[in-house]
């Protein structure tokens, strides 16, 4: 659906991106993780012709009047609109569909409620983001670029974020990029995940993979957790109930047996990701 | 015998000159000036001034004996003080002296020309020149100079021999204008040396006077 | 593109910095009005003090024609001034509230966005203006009635009062076409500067310089210098109008124009957005 190719773009001597290439198929939830500064928001805005590039080129494969949805950082508003209003006035824009149960749909898919009418200033940041999605759904678009959209929703917020790209992807069949700095979001929501810095992808893959290779630690909590033998032998780092060690990923599974035949209570055990490894140029 | 006849000579030089005061023509057309109590026009003014653009005026002039001339109109009107009194009220309402000064040919009429002296301080203006058409009783040029408002050319033209004029000609002097700069208009273009210069400005009026009523003695 | 009109027509109207732009201009009118009133014959016997010496002033000068010769003088500053500010801000308010690249992320092309905004701003500005006439001219005529008018433009004019109307009206047109020579130059100046109150100091100076220019003569160049071209609505009050001289500064007055809008879109549609 999108195929990017060596995209490149300078601002004056900053080298916001250097060769970046990605691919996104219909139905694919794609995250770009990348600390703040990686050219995640460089990226978006070229996709979504916002920005030229200096050089490199991309494709989105639709006939759609509108291709691509998107929100690049905060979702902009018309504030003194409500939702309604900002959805009427925009679809207008575009000759897009504007009729009452049109965007009654579009806010419900989204979960706003479709009676309010106060202005949109009223409503909270993750109120905002919902209807930034909406206006991105405007048209239907058949694609969907979402850039940080997890910035300033509490974690119920994110949650239910999360389950909404999630349907959509799967329900609309659309393919989705979202960019973030915040690993466990991404985790929860991509199919496939690109690790960005300094302007640049360093390395690609599905979650699960991305995940993996970042892994040395795993932490463990449970109530009994110094009786463990297999525990004791290990370099670890206490803290309360809940112990880290290093354990490689292949081997989580083994650990995870032994403390249960240990009679172990094990309240807690997953990974510690470690960013620097993540980020690391491979 | 010399005093009585020193005595003799001032009477007859004084009856002389008292019986010189006034010219007889001037007092002909006096009476038939005197003659009209009050008389209607219409009337239509333009000004030919350096400064002043406005078009030609209409209005109403209304006269009555021993009263000023009085108008009126619908839109703005501008008329001079002086030159319009062809009443000659000013003229009549102080004692004055005449002087005749021989005659002179204007448009193919012989006018007698007098030279008017006012022998009232209160008179406002200091000499006149008026030129009559002995023929037709009638007054065709004045040429005033007043004390304080400058001096005017006064054309008169009659229709045949009224003793109120159709068309008065008035070309007068206006000293001391000044005309307030940037007010409600363009500054641009302002050429104040040629302003300071032109002081003295000259301009033209033609009245032409359509007499509706006239009431007679 | 219609559809992209309508509803920026929409948005100006639902924001109130647009009813307070036109409060404004209506309190700049009451103003001229008030003062009018107040001192009005006062200031006509300044004027035509001297005259009053040698001539009879016979007529109400103070009159419904004279308070809207007032009122167009509002066009060398308040006018343009108020209309750029507003104007601009269809912009720059995009730009700060980012709505400018909510709106590119749909499918809209930019010529198409930056051309409404062009549009949006001369049918603003033509609103405003019939507004200014409206109200001016009911209030002017409803308090002070009819006369002749009275200018000082090349000697002191008297114009009587049907041709009065006639001139005042032309005035307003000519008006008219500045003040959309203003507004297009405030979106232009919007596109180059984006941010609000960086926006707002370069009309100011635009202004400014344009009337102090205005003074300057720059010989024959300076008939196609468009600072030489913001007071073509006095002709209307010349006692003789020069109608080919009125004619080439409107010509060049819409060149100018077209030139900074094609300017600013070209500026517009090179730039990225964000």
């Amino acid at each position: 659906m999108i195929h990017a190719q060596n995209l490149c773009k300078s601002y004056k001597e900053i080298k916001a991106l250097d060769g970046v290439g990605l691919s996104v198929k219909r139905g694919e939830v794609c995250g770009i993780l990348g600390p703040n500064g990686a050219g995640k928001s460089t990226l978006f805005k070229i996709l979504c012709r916002l920005v030229t590039p200096d050089s490199g080129n991309f494709v989105i494969n639709s006939t759609k009047k509108k291709a691509i949805g998107a929100i690049i950082e905060k979702p902009a508003l018309y504030e003194y609109l409500s939702a309604k209003e900002n959805l009427s006035i925009i679809s207008a824009m575009q000759g897009a569909p504007k009729d009452n149960i049109t965007l009654s749909g579009l806010l419900e898919n989204v979960g706003l409620p479709i009676g309010r009418n106060d202005p949109v200033k009223n409503f909270s940041l993750g109120m905002k983001q919902r209807l930034g999605i909406a206006i991105a759904l405007l048209n239907n678009p058949d694609c969907l670029i979402l850039d940080e959209p997890f910035l300033g929703l509490d974690p119920l917020g994110m949650q239910s974020f999360r389950n909404m790209i999630k349907q959509f992807a799967h329900d609309y069949n659309l393919a989705i990029l979202i960019s973030s700095h915040l690993l466990d979001e991404l985790s929860k929501t991509c199919d496939s995940l690109h690790v960005m810095n300094n302007g640049r992808i360093i390395q690609s893959g599905s979650t699960a993979q991305i995940l993996n290779n970042s892994t040395n630690d795993y932490t463990i909590c449970g109530h009994n957790l110094s009786d463990s033998q297999i525990l004791q032998k290990q370099d670890r780092k206490i803290d309360g109930d809940c112990i880290t060690i290093k354990l490689e990923v292949a081997k989580a599974s083994f650990y995870i047996k032994s403390l249960i035949e240990e009679g172990i209570e094990i309240t807690y055990f997953g990974p510690e990701k470690n960013l620097k490894e993540l980020y690391k140029p491979k | 015998m010399k005093s009585l006849m020193l005595i003799l000579i001032v009477s007859l030089i004084s009856f002389h000159v008292s019986s010189q005061e006034i010219d007889s023509d001037l007092l002909t057309i006096k009476e038939r000036m005197d003659n009209v109590i009050e008389a209607r026009a219409a009337a239509k003014l333009e000004l030919d001034v350096d400064f002043i653009n406005m078009p030609v005026k209409n209005f109403d002039l209304y006269f009555q004996k021993s009263k000023p001339i009085s108008y009126s109109s619908d839109h703005f009107i501008i008329i001079p003080k002086r030159g319009l009194d062809f009443t000659w009220n000013e003229l009549f309402k102080h004692q004055f002296m005449t002087i005749y000064r021989g005659t002179e040919i204007h448009e193919g009429s012989t006018l007698k020309v007098l030279n008017v002296i006012p022998l009232d301080k209160k008179a406002d203006y200091a000499i006149m020149t008026l030129k009559l058409d002995t023929i037709k009783n009638q007054i065709r040029i004045a040429d005033i100079t007043t004390k304080n408002e400058g001096s005017y050319l006064l054309f008169l033209n009659y229709e045949n021999d009224n003793i109120l004029p159709s068309k008065l000609t008035v070309q007068f002097e206006l000293e001391r204008i000044r005309i307030p700069l940037n007010f409600m208009g363009k500054d641009t273009e302002i050429d104040k040396e040629k302003l300071k210069n032109k002081e003295i400005k000259k301009g033209i009026i033609f009245l032409y006077l359509t007499w509706q009523e006239v009431l007679t003695n | 593109m219609i559809a992209l009109i309508q509803a920026e027509l929409y948005l100006i109207f639902r924001q109130k910095r647009t009813y307070y732009g036109l409060a404004a201009i209506f309190i700049i009118e009451l103003f001229i009005i008030a003062g009018s009133w107040y001192q009005g014959n006062e200031v006509i016997s300044v004027l035509l003090e001297n005259l009053t010496r040698s001539f009879y002033l016979e007529g109400n000068l103070l009159n419904g024609h004279l308070v809207l010769y007032l009122v167009l003088n509002s066009l060398w500053f308040n006018l343009p001034l108020i209309i750029m500010i507003i104007v601009s801000g269809f912009l720059t308010n995009d730009y700060k509230d980012r709505t400018i690249q909510t709106i590119m992320l749909q499918s809209i092309k930019k010529i198409d966005y930056i051309l409404t905004k062009y549009v949006v701003a001369i049918v603003f500005t033509l609103l405003v203006l019939v507004f200014l006439m409206a109200t001016a001219s009911l209030m002017a005529y409803t308090i002070f009635g009819n006369g002749d008018l009275i200018t000082y433009l090349n000697g002191l004019n008297f114009f009587e009062s049907n041709q009065a109307l006639s001139r005042i009206g032309l005035a307003f047109l000519s008006g008219t076409i500045l003040m959309l020579f203003y507004s297009i130059t405030s979106v232009t100046l919007a596109i180059i500067f984006k941010e609000i109150t960086i926006t707002w100091i370069a009309c100011i100076l635009f202004l400014i310089l344009s009337n102090l220019l205005l003074k300057i003569d720059f010989g024959i160049m300076g008939d196609w210098f468009f600072p030489k071209l913001i007071d073509t609505w006095q002709y209307f009050f010349y006692y003789n109008i020069p109608w080919s001289k009125i004619y080439f500064n409107h010509i060049v007055l819409m060149a100018y124009i077209i030139l900074f809008t094609t300017g600013g879109i070209l500026l517009f549609i090179k730039r990225d957005i964000g």
